[in-house]
């Protein structure tokens, strides 16, 4: 229920094993490998970012593939899709694939070649129909757009800005240049926004002209044709049916590719699998004959690996501790009960060298304070039995994701504990619903108390649970002491710290303020008062004369001292009222599920009023589960993260990483025997 | 001058309801633009974008929540709404630790959402630390909350 023990590994072998070895390696997937030590004359080390490049290059082409084809040929996508897992395939499936990996790769290159074409198909259908839009205006146009006169006259064809008559355009023309005579302009079309024409001068005229012309505004069709604008037409309808076949015809062909689905999903994952056995042979030391691969497995795994590697290959295998190792990563081993929280662990920090798993205590907590912040029957229900009936369905969901439903479930239990505590399914529905439509308020009992009659009892109680986290935070404190053997240190660090809290516990319990707040209180003699305060100026005392142990200067050192007694009360009265936001979030959930209930019962009793409840309870439950799991999610994290790791832990390690299969579709197994 | 209670504790009301409100519309607002442009580059982010586009939304929540409470405790949604002008006071004064840090706690945990996005965006394995900047602003929305909440359930009993 802890960091695993880590071992190094090293494996010696000939060449000609490798590939089988290190196949083997990654379908048992125990192993991490690392970078071999220095190279010398004989061992030395291989490039292989090229091959990887290759593979991931040929993985994303597969990936590419099929996603081309779940396009084309309409594929229902579940939304439960991703909690399946992975399907088993055999090593012999594997073995038989690589014969045809190529051509299944042809196949890839292919789709997505065709894929291609039909995009750029697609913006060439663009391209004509723009033409043909551009060309509509010039369909009376007796010459082509790009006809530029006879032997003796010049030729203008194009359009101004603005509605003209034929009469207009040539009292326009001959303002402009006074000097043209001879001029023939025929309109094509007009409209408000232009003018299109064509214009014949006698070819001495033409310079005049075009000058003229310009002086209007005269733009010219930009890509002028030289045919007929009908025949011009027509050849644009005949390009646009043919690009519009070969649309068709690719778009068929890929469609044709259906069947080899589960090929190309094969390809990506065996690409992917051979980029990472790439990667590892770039971290081997390799001589002519032999290669020597480095690495780090954990204690548990290693005697079965040993046994299973040298009865299949012949090679050398030296297992030793890697306590000593600094750069050792860390693996963690929990109970089903904790092992969800290791997620939550995660985002955080792995423990760093020397510091005990905090998981078991964190999970624990973790479920008490989400529950307590979300604590309504009704939403926790719903929560653990989702989780719990996913979890029953899909039992090869990815490792990740079925950690996180069972940390929901756990949570949903916790929740619905403390809704039955507190009394609150669905808010106040229960009182809601039987005093609207039943005539008589029927309602649950809590177990303990209604929060909402004495908030301050409820406040109270989650100050204790803060109380009891971070005494625990101490306590692993200590527990990490213990493992290093700095016993002295616990003294200083969290006898002193946890009895100021206790004396000073001990008497705010007999004041007054307590006694209003919580409704109980102890009673102390005048000597059990003054042993308290004695006891609490001592362990101040003791702070400030340790705190700063590790300065030689008797100066600095009760300097240091005052300040590690101003952040142990100031942290002590901070953090403690930070817990207060259990009884804040909690409220809120209950408030505002009464609020929903409120709106619902408001249209009264009948049928219609039922209708109104029936829909205001569905949207406005869903609205505050969502709010408040959020809110009970991140403010968990954060109480843990920062009032609980932030007493004694500091992680900084890296997390196990083994060499392995990291596919999407396929998970390849051993078929003899497993390690 | 007794009706003047109802209206200082009708109005404490509505600026516990209306401040926070402002403040989550607009913090949830300038959050979901950097969020919107972390998907436009990688679509799998998208539900952990919205996770820290979504918390300075709670800051509205808790607006609500008080307004709510205090319309139960003045009897304005049924009752007697007999309330003295010092007890509408305090009513109104036992809003403001929500309106008020509720509206700018909002707009202070959109500018930490925004750079937790951000952070996500190039690191999306740090999403749990990531979370952890916007919700310790939240903190203090939430101590407001609790002593507006504890305030409004408690005037009723006082003796003025």
């Amino acid at each position: 229920m802890a960091v695993l023990r880590m071992n190094k590994i090293r494996i010696c072998a000939v060449h000609k094993d490798r590939k089988k070895i290190l196949e083997f390696l990654q379908r048992q997937g125990c192993v991490e490998v690392r970078d071999a030590a220095a190279e010398d004359g004989v061992f030395a080390r291989t490039d292989t970012s090229s091959v990887c490049a290759t593979l991931g290059k040929a993985s994303e082409t597969a990936r590419a593939c099929s996603e081309i084809i779940d396009r084309y040929c309409q594929t229902k996508r579940s939304i439960t899709g991703g909690l399946k897992g992975r399907a088993r395939a055999s090593v012999r499936q594997s073995d038989d694939f690589c014969a045809r990996r190529n051509d299944v790769l042809n196949a890839a290159q292919h789709v997505v070649s065709l894929e291609c074409g039909i995009r750029e198909a697609k913006s060439e259908l663009i391209r004509l129909d723009a033409q043909e839009e551009a060309l509509s205006p010039w369909m009376e146009l007796p010459v082509p757009q790009a006809f530029g006169g006879t032997k003796k006259t010049a030729a203008f064809v194009g359009s101004l800005v603005g509605e003209y008559t034929p009469d207009g355009l040539l009292a326009r023309l001959s303002a402009a240049g006074p000097e043209l005579d001879a001029v023939h302009a025929q309109i094509v079309s007009s409209s408000k926004v232009q003018t299109c024409f064509y214009l014949v001068v006698l070819k001495k005229d033409a310079q005049k002209a075009e000058e003229a012309l310009k002086s209007l505004g005269f733009a010219a069709p930009s890509n002028p044709s030289r045919h007929m604008p009908r025949a011009k037409k027509e050849l644009l309808i005949k390009q646009k049916r043919e690009t519009l076949e070969l649309i068709g015809r690719a778009e068929l062909e890929i469609r044709s590719y259906e069947a080899m689905r589960e090929d190309f999903r094969f390809l990506e994952d065996h690409m992917k699998m051979r980029e990472e056995k790439y990667e590892v042979i770039e971290r081997l030391l390799q001589s002519k004959h032999a290669f020597i691969l480095t690495g780090y497995i954990p204690e548990k795994d290693s005697e079965g690996l040993r046994r299973a590697i040298t009865d299949r290959f012949d090679c050398a295998v030296v297992i030793e501790s890697a306590q000593d190792d600094a750069d050792a990563p860390v693996m963690l081993k929990n109970a089903a009960f904790t092992e969800p929280a290791e997620s939550v662990l995660e985002s955080y920090s792995m423990p760093g060298k020397g510091e005990l798993d905090p998981t078991p205590v964190m999970s624990v907590f973790y479920y008490i304070m989400f529950g307590l912040m979300f604590s309504d029957a009704g939403y926790g229900l719903i929560m653990a039995a989702a989780c719990g009936a996913l979890l029953l369905i899909y039992r090869d969901m990815p490792h990740n994701m079925k950690k996180s439903l069972r940390l929901f479930f756990w949570c949903g239990v916790s929740t619905i504990f403390w809704g039955v505590v507190f009394s609150s399914y669905f808010g106040d529905a229960v009182n809601a619903f039987s005093k609207t439509f039943m005539g008589r308020e029927v309602g649950i009992p809590p177990l303990w108390f209604a929060p909402l009659d004495s908030p301050m009892k409820l406040l109270v109680f989650c100050l204790g649970i803060g109380v009891t986290h971070l005494i625990a935070a101490y306590v692993m404190k200590a527990c990490n002491y213990v493992k290093n053997g700095q016993y002295i240190d616990i003294v200083y660090d969290v006898a002193f710290p946890i009895a100021i809290l206790f004396s000073l516990l001990v008497l705010l319990m007999g004041s007054e303020m307590f006694f209003n707040m919580a409704g109980f209180r102890l009673t102390l003699s005048a000597i059990a008062a003054k042993v308290c305060l004695g006891s609490a100026a001592v362990c101040m005392a003791g702070i400030v004369l340790t705190g700063g142990r590790e300065s030689k200067s008797w100066f600095k050192r009760i300097l240091k001292g005052l300040y590690a007694l101003y952040n142990v009360l100031a942290g002590w009265l901070g953090d403690i009222l930070s817990y207060s936001r259990l009884l804040a979030l909690g409220l809120a959930t209950g408030v505002i599920a009464s609020v929903i209930n409120a709106l619902g019962t408001m249209t009264g009793r009948g049928v219609p009023g039922l209708l109104v409840f029936i829909v205001v309870f569905l949207l406005g439950h869903a609205l505050n589960f969502g709010i408040n799991v959020l809110g009970a999610y991140v403010h968990s994290n954060r109480l843990e993260y920062v009032e609980f790791f932030g007493k004694f832990y500091e992680g900084g390690s890296r997390k196990f990483s083994p060499y392995g299969i990291h596919t999407k579709y396929y998970m390849i197994q051993e078929e003899d025997c497993h390690v | 001058m007794s009706e003047m209670g109802i209206v200082l504790a009708v109005l404490g009301m509505a600026l516990a309801a209306l401040l926070p409100g402002i403040g989550s519309a607009k913090g949830v607002g300038i959050a979901g633009q950097a969020a919107a442009a972390v998907v436009t580059d990688d679509p799998a982010k998208f539900s952990k974008v919205l996770v820290l586009q979504l918390l300075p939304g709670t800051q509205g929540i808790y607006g609500l929540l008080i307004a709510f409470v205090t319309m139960l405790n003045i009897g304005l949604l049924g009752g007697s709404s007999d309330i003295s002008l010092m007890k509408g006071l305090c009513y109104f004064a036992a809003c403001l630790p929500m309106a008020i840090v509720g509206w700018l706690s909002a707009l202070h945990q959109a500018r930490a959402s925004i750079a937790s996005i951000n952070l996500v965006a190039k690191k999306p394995e740090q999403f749990g630390k990531a979370m952890i900047f916007p919700a310790m602003v939240e903190t203090y929305a939430i101590l407001a909350l609790l002593i507006s909440l504890l305030a409004v359930m408690n005037v009723a009993n006082l003796n003025i």
